[in-house]
């Protein structure tokens, strides 16, 4: 993370210098101990993250195919007249323990076309749907799969 | 010239997903209808223009800073869109004649 920030800092200036370099390190290490001490971030976060580096590539690949695909089927029933859609309120529970992976997940179904996620409280869910079939078992979706098998390979961080 | 295609393709599709979105505003006359449709342009558009003109300069440190801008559509975008959202389904009180409402849930 402390890299990251780094990295940041180095191309919003948009060169290397040794100045820009060495200003760098200090403001990107005054900023991680911001987020250590005010934003409940801490460094076994990144033990986690690397422990999960493929999942979590998998999962934006996933990500990106199903955003083409729920997209192609949402400009179908934008451009034919034929089709009605019948808009649907599906409300469904996940078991993921962690806030963060339903973060991340509240995010993937409102980024995919077609869903949008309404409401989250604890884990019970709320999306609409443009039509009832892309609806169609998004309780046991491929994204809770792959987040619950990211949750087990973290092990309570 | 390859890459010139190719970006322009790219750039080509973003657009055309644009100008659905705003076809897609006019065809649904629900709200959350409309935003479904309108959020595509956000996420779906906005990347592809990008990705378009990321491969017409090539590598460097504008198209490094354009890979930044598409992380942060990523994550602000659904964001947005999840509080107007939430804010016609408190707001509305006919939103059953909208919508069905499927549970699976067991509260």
């Amino acid at each position: 993370m402390y890299i990251l920030l780094l990295l940041f800092w180095i191309i919003l200036n948009g060169k290397i210098t040794l100045e820009i370099f060495a200003f760098g390190v200090v403001f990107a290490a005054a900023i991680f101990w911001f987020m250590c001490k005010f934003l409940d971030y801490s460094p076994r976060y990144e033990l986690c993250v690397a422990r999960n580096i493929i999942w979590i590539l998998t999962y934006f690949v996933v990500l990106i195919i199903e955003i083409f695909k729920s997209a192609i089927a949402v400009y179908k029933r934008v451009y034919s007249k034929k089709i009605e859609i019948q808009p649907q309120m599906v409300f469904f529970d996940v078991d993921i323990e962690s806030e963060f992976l339903r973060f991340v997940l509240a995010n993937s179904i409102t980024l995919t076309p077609g869903t949008i996620t309404v409401d989250v409280t604890d884990n019970h869910f709320c999306v609409h749907a443009l039509d009832y079939t892309l609806a169609e078992g998004i309780e046991n979706s491929v994204f809770i799969k792959m987040l619950k098998i990211m949750e087990e390979n973290c092990c309570g961080c | 010239m390859i890459r010139l295609i190719l970006s322009a393709l790219f750039i080509f599709a973003g657009v055309n997903v644009i100008i659905t979105a705003l076809v897609g505003n006019y065809r649904f006359s629900y709200v959350l209808n409309r935003m479904q449709v309108g959020a595509t342009a956000d996420t779906m558009g906005a990347i592809l223009v990008l990705i378009g003109l990321i491969i017409k300069i090539g590598i460097n440190m504008i198209s490094i800073k354009m890979i930044i801008m598409i992380i942060f559509f990523w994550v602000a975008s659904p964001v947005c869109s999840h509080f107007l959202a939430r804010t016609e389904a408190i707001a509305n009180e006919d939103i059953l004649d909208e919508c069905e409402v499927v549970r699976h849930d067991n509260i």
